[in-house]
């Protein structure tokens, strides 16, 4: 179904697209949304980016249902599933950021401030080895970080 | 690698205080090599694919087998003692590179 340019319907439409697809954005939550300029917030306070989610999963919902017996049938199960999808986008937010992303496993073993870091050898290709030993006298910054990010 | 970055930029003023910024993965040699090659050579990138080193400073990553490493940073002065620590709680959270830089600047300044 196709709706004039102007016709207050097709503006609707494409606001329900644009909200369902927000919403459905969560289900890439895995990837660094933070690395986004505009989202350089995500890692420290999600509420905004939650707050934001929320709203287009239910304005996606919502519209779905408002429009259930006014459009035809395929609409229809587009309109069910783009709201499903924006649901589910909205449940898998939640579960990565306020369950999974606090599932960091305790580094009780890590040496703690004050203690003399361990000693460590690391093999490299050339055949030779970096330790603890190698940057004696110089201060240093050692990050680990995960693999692949 | 947003964090990468981070430290990439602020390499020179480690490097200004007489420091230097060391990172590890438990990436192959190879795969670290490509990540080098993206990157200016402003700090030294250890690949741990191993994992001796993760687990020497007691980071493995328990919940997913030992392939990745748990976030973790620590600040080690000129005579081996750690000064500085971070270990997010949170896989959504990595310190700022000022925040590192904060770190350096006074773990330093204290020595």
């Amino acid at each position: 179904m196709t709706y004039p340019s102007g016709d207050a319907r097709a503006g609707s439409l494409s606001v329900w697209c644009l909200t369902t697809g927000v919403a459905a954005l969560g289900f890439m939550v895995y990837l660094p949304l933070g690395s986004l300029p505009s989202l350089t917030g995500f890692s420290e306070d999600p509420s905004l980016l939650t707050m934001t989610m929320l709203i287009c999963g239910a304005t996606s919902v919502f519209g779905a249902w408002r429009r259930r017996q006014a459009v035809g049938r395929v609409l229809k199960r587009t309109l069910f599933f783009g709201a499903f999808l924006a649901v589910m986008g909205n449940v898998n937010y939640a579960h990565y950021v306020y369950y999974y992303s606090h599932t960091v496993p305790d580094a009780e073993g890590a040496p703690k401030v004050g203690e003399r870091a361990p000693d460590f050898v690391v093999p490299d290709p050339s055949g030779g080895s970096w330790s603890l030993k190698a940057f004696e006298g110089t201060p240093f910054l050692l990050v680990f970080y995960r693999a692949h990010w | 690698m947003r964090d990468l970055e981070g430290l990439e930029s602020i390499a020179p003023q480690v490097k200004d205080a007489g420091g230097v910024i060391v990172t590890v993965s438990m990436d192959q040699w190879s795969e670290l090599a490509q990540r080098q090659a993206r990157m200016a050579r402003g700090m030294t990138m250890l690949a741990d694919p191993s994992g001796d080193l993760v687990r020497t400073f007691g980071l493995e990553d328990i919940c997913f087998g030992e392939d990745i490493a748990r976030p973790a940073a620590f600040l080690i002065d000129a005579d081996g003692v750690v000064r500085w620590r971070n270990l997010p709680t949170s896989w959504r959270y990595r310190p700022e590179a000022s925040a590192y830089l904060a770190a350096f600047r006074s773990g330093v300044k204290d020595d």
